[in-house]
C-alpha cells in the first residue's frame, strides 16, 4: 500500500493557494521529510494528506481510496484505521496517566481491542515511566514519547508527524527519532514528517521541499 | 389520559412526575454514551480544572439551596404547624381576631385577650355535644416558659406524662419536654412575659414541678402547665370554686367564683359535634370560635400562593444560574479546545468530542446538584433547630416530592442547554488549529 497525492491545491479561505499542485507518493517502509520556509504550505500538506484540510483541486490516495471523496464521519474512521498523527504541541490529557493517554483511542474505538497492551508495549519501547497517574509534570520529551506512543497504539500503516522534534533538545531528538522510525519504518509502515530539522531530515528515506505551496525539489 | 392520571394516587402522580422531569437527562446521558466512553476524558478534564469546576459547582449548588431550602422549610413550616394544631379542634373566646385568638391558644403568643366569663365557659362545658372544655389562663412565665392554666383533663389530651406525676394542689406544675427545669424544682413565677417580665410580681406563690409531659412537637413543649386555680389564685382573685370548695381542681367551676378565662379549648363527641358547637358560638354576640385547622388552612392557602410564586422565582432563578454557569463551563472549554482538536484529527467522531464537553458539564452539574441537596437539607434542618428552639414547633427536615421535581427539572433543562453548548464546541472544533 502507498500513500500518494496527484496535483493536489489547498486554498485558503479567502481564495490564496497555499498548496500549488503538489504531487508526492510514500510507499510502505518508507520515510518522507517535507520542509521548506516557514508558511510554505508544510504543515497544509500533511493535514490535506490526512484528511483534516480539504482540497480544491488533485486527489489523495491511500490504496483504492480517494480520500478527498470521504465524508467527514468516514474520514474519522479512515484516520482510526490507517493513520497515526503526531503534532508540534503534544497535548496530552495531565490528568490521565501515560498509558491512558497512549491508549487514549480505545475510549472511541473499540475495533482495536489490543491498543492498551500495544500502547503498553510501546512507551516500554519509548522509555517512558509507566508507574505515574498523570502525565503532569513529564518532561517535554517524554510527553512528546507518550504522543509518539498514542500515534502508534492503533499499528496505523501510515504516520504522519507535523514539526515532531521541534520542542526538543538535540539529544531528547535523537532519542525520540531512533524510537519513531523503528516503530515505523522498521516494522514495514510509512512515515512523513515535515521539519525544518535537517538531523531530523537526514534519516529520512526521502525530502521533499516546498515554497511558497510549490513543490522544488 | 386525565382521567387515568386523576385516578392515580398522588404518591404515583409525584413519583411519575419526577421520573418525566429526570428523563430528559438520562435520554441525553444515554444518547451521548452509547457506542463510546467518553466520560473517563470527562472526569479528566475535570480533574484538570478541579478548582474551577467546583467553583462552578459550588455556584449551582448555592442557588439550589436557597431555591430548594425556600421550598421545603415553607413546606415543613405548613407541616410543623399543622401537626402542633391537631390537638385543638376548637377553640372558643371573646369576640375579635381569629388568628389572634389561634397564636395564644395553639402557639402561645403572648396577647392581649378580653376573658370570658364562668357563665359562658359553664355553658360551652354542658354544651351537649361537648367532650371536654378546658380554660386556659395565661398572663405569667417562667425564664421564657409561658405559664398556661389549665385542666389535668386537657393536660392530658395534649399527651401523656413522660415522668412524674399529675398535680394534685394548685402550687403544683407540670413542665413541656422543652423546659429546662427538673421535677422538685421550684420557682416563682414572673408576671408578664420576656424582657418586660416583672420576677418579683408574685414572689411567695412558688410552683413546684411534680411531672413532665411527653414531646408533643408543639408550642406547648416549652411551656410550663399549672392548675387554672394557680394563675387565678397567683393574681390574687378567686380560684373559681366556692370558698367551701376552695381546694377543688379543675371543673365543675362555679360562674360565680370564676374570674374569667383568655380561652376555652373544645374537643366535641365527634367531627359533627366540632361543627355544631363552633356553629353556636360564632353566631353568638358573646364569643367567637375557630376551627384552628380551617384557620390554618386559611393561612397555608395564602403560603400556597406565596409558594407559587417562590417556586417560579425558584425556577427562574435557577434557570439563570444554569445558563450563567454553562456559558461559564463552555468559556472554560475553550481553555481545552486544542485537545478536543487532537480528538478529532485522531479519529474521534464529533459526537465523542461533544459527549466529553458534556460529560465534563454534567459531572459539575450532578456535583453542583448534589452540593445543593445537602445544602438545602442542612439549611431546613437548622433553620427549623431555630424555629424549635424559639416556638417549640417541631420543623421535620425533610426534602418533599416538589423539591424533587425541581432537581430533576433543573437536571433535564442544564442537560439541554449542555448538550447545545457541548455539540456547538464540537461542530466548531478546527484540527487545524494544531498546525505548528
Amino acid at each position: 500500500m502507498k500513500l500518494s497525492a496527484s496535483n493536489v491545491t489547498v486554498r485558503a479561505a479567502r481564495g490564496r493557494q497555499i498548496i500549488s499542485d503538489v504531487s508526492i507518493t510514500l510507499n510502505s517502509g518508507r520515510s518522507l521529510g517535507v520542509t521548506g520556509p516557514s508558511g510554505a504550505g508544510k504543515s497544509s500538506l500533511l493535514f490535506a494528506l490526512s484528511g483534516l484540510q480539504g482540497t480544491s483541486n488533485g486527489e489523495i490516495r491511500w490504496g483504492d481510496t480517494d480520500i478527498t471523496t470521504l465524508a467527514e464521519r468516514e474520514l474519522s474512521a479512515f484516520r482510526r484505521q490507517h493513520f497515526g498523527m503526531i503534532f508540534q504541541d503534544h497535548l496530552l490529557f495531565d490528568a490521565l496517566s501515560p498509558l491512558e493517554n497512549a491508549s487514549i483511542a480505545d475510549l472511541f474505538d473499540n475495533t482495536h481491542v489490543n491498543n492498551k497492551d500495544h500502547a503498553a508495549h510501546i512507551l516500554t519501547a519509548l522509555g517512558v515511566p509507566k508507574d505515574r497517574n498523570r502525565t503532569h509534570g513529564l518532561s517535554g520529551g517524554e510527553r512528546q514519547r507518550v504522543a509518539i506512543a498514542r500515534a502508534l497504539a492503533n499499528a496505523p500503516s501510515v504516520v504522519l508527524a507535523d514539526e515532531p522534534t521541534a520542542s526538543l533538545d538535540r539529544n531528547t531528538s535523537q532519542t525520540v527519532m531512533d524510537a519513531l522510525l523503528e516503530e515505523t519504518v522498521g516494522k514495514d509502515r510509512s512515515l512523513l514528517i515535515v521539519s525544518h530539522d535537517p538531523l531530523v531530515l537526514d534519516r529520512m528515506s526521502e525530502v521533499i521541499h516546498l515554497k511558497a505551496g510549490e513543490r522544488v525539489l | 389520559m386525565m382521567t387515568l392520571w386523576r385516578t392515580l394516587p398522588a404518591i404515583a402522580q409525584d413519583g411519575i412526575a419526577v421520573i418525566l422531569l429526570v428523563l430528559p437527562f438520562v435520554a441525553i446521558t444515554l444518547a451521548f454514551a452509547v457506542g463510546h466512553r467518553p466520560f473517563k476524558l470527562s472526569r479528566a478534564l475535570m480533574r484538570a480544572h478541579l478548582t474551577t469546576s467546583f467553583g462552578f459547582a459550588a455556584l449551582i449548588g448555592i442557588a439550589l439551596s436557597v431555591g430548594i431550602g425556600l421550598i421545603a422549610q415553607e413546606r415543613s413550616l405548613r407541616e410543623g404547624t399543622a401537626k402542633a394544631a391537631e390537638k385543638f379542634d376548637l377553640v372558643i373566646g371573646s369576640p375579635g381576631s381569629e388568628v389572634t385568638l389561634m397564636l395564644s391558644a395553639v402557639y402561645l403568643q403572648p396577647n392581649p385577650l378580653a376573658l370570658l366569663d364562668g357563665a359562658v365557659f359553664n355553658e360551652v362545658a354542658g354544651h351537649p355535644r361537648t367532650a371536654l372544655a378546658a380554660p386556659l389562663a395565661f398572663g405569667d412565665s417562667y425564664e421564657g416558659a409561658t405559664i398556661v392554666g389549665t385542666t389535668a383533663e386537657f393536660a392530658m389530651h395534649l399527651g401523656a406524662l413522660a415522668s412524674g406525676e399529675m398535680w394534685q394542689k394548685s402550687s403544683e406544675a407540670l413542665i413541656g419536654s422543652e423546659v429546662e427545669l427538673s421535677i422538685g424544682d421550684q420557682f416563682d413565677p414572673a408576671h408578664g412575659h420576656g424582657d418586660a417580665a416583672d420576677d418579683e410580681a408574685h414572689i411567695g406563690a412558688t410552683l413546684t414541678i411534680v411531672g413532665q409531659m411527653v414531646q408533643t412537637g408543639s408550642s406547648w413543649d416549652k411551656a410550663i402547665l399549672v392548675p387554672i386555680e394557680s394563675v387565678w389564685e397567683t393574681h390574687g382573685l378567686a380560684n373559681g370554686h366556692a370558698p367551701d370548695r376552695r381546694d377543688q381542681l379543675g371543673p365543675p367551676f362555679d360562674a360565680a367564683f370564676f374570674p374569667g378565662t383568655s380561652a376555652i379549648v373544645v374537643i366535641a363527641d365527634s367531627f359533627s359535634g366540632t361543627y355544631q358547637i363552633h356553629s353556636d358560638y360564632t353566631n353568638d354576640p358573646r364569643t367567637s370560635a375557630i376551627l384552628p385547622g380551617a384557620v390554618l388552612g386559611y393561612i397555608h392557602r395564602l403560603l400556597g400562593d406565596a409558594r407559587t410564586v417562590a417556586t417560579l422565582l425558584t425556577w427562574l432563578s435557577l434557570g439563570l444560574v444554569a445558563l450563567a454557569v454553562l456559558v461559564g463551563l463552555s468559556v472554560l472549554a475553550r481553555l481545552f479546545h486544542r485537545h478536543l482538536a487532537v480528538l478529532a484529527a485522531i479519529g474521534a467522531s464529533t459526537r465523542f468530542v461533544a459527549a466529553t464537553v458534556w460529560g465534563f458539564c454534567a459531572y459539575v452539574i450532578v456535583l453542583g446538584a448534589t452540593l445543593g441537596t445537602a445544602g438545602a437539607y442542612t439549611a431546613v434542618g437548622v433553620i427549623g433547630g431555630l424555629v424549635a428552639r424559639q416556638t417549640g414547633i417541631d420543623l421535620l427536615p425533610a426534602l418533599g416530592w416538589l423539591e424533587f421535581q425541581l432537581l430533576g427539572g433543573f437536571l433535564s433543562v442544564s442537560a439541554m442547554v449542555a448538550a447545545f453548548i457541548s455539540l456547538r464546541l464540537a461542530y466548531t472544533s478546527n484540527p487545524l488549529e494544531l498546525r505548528g
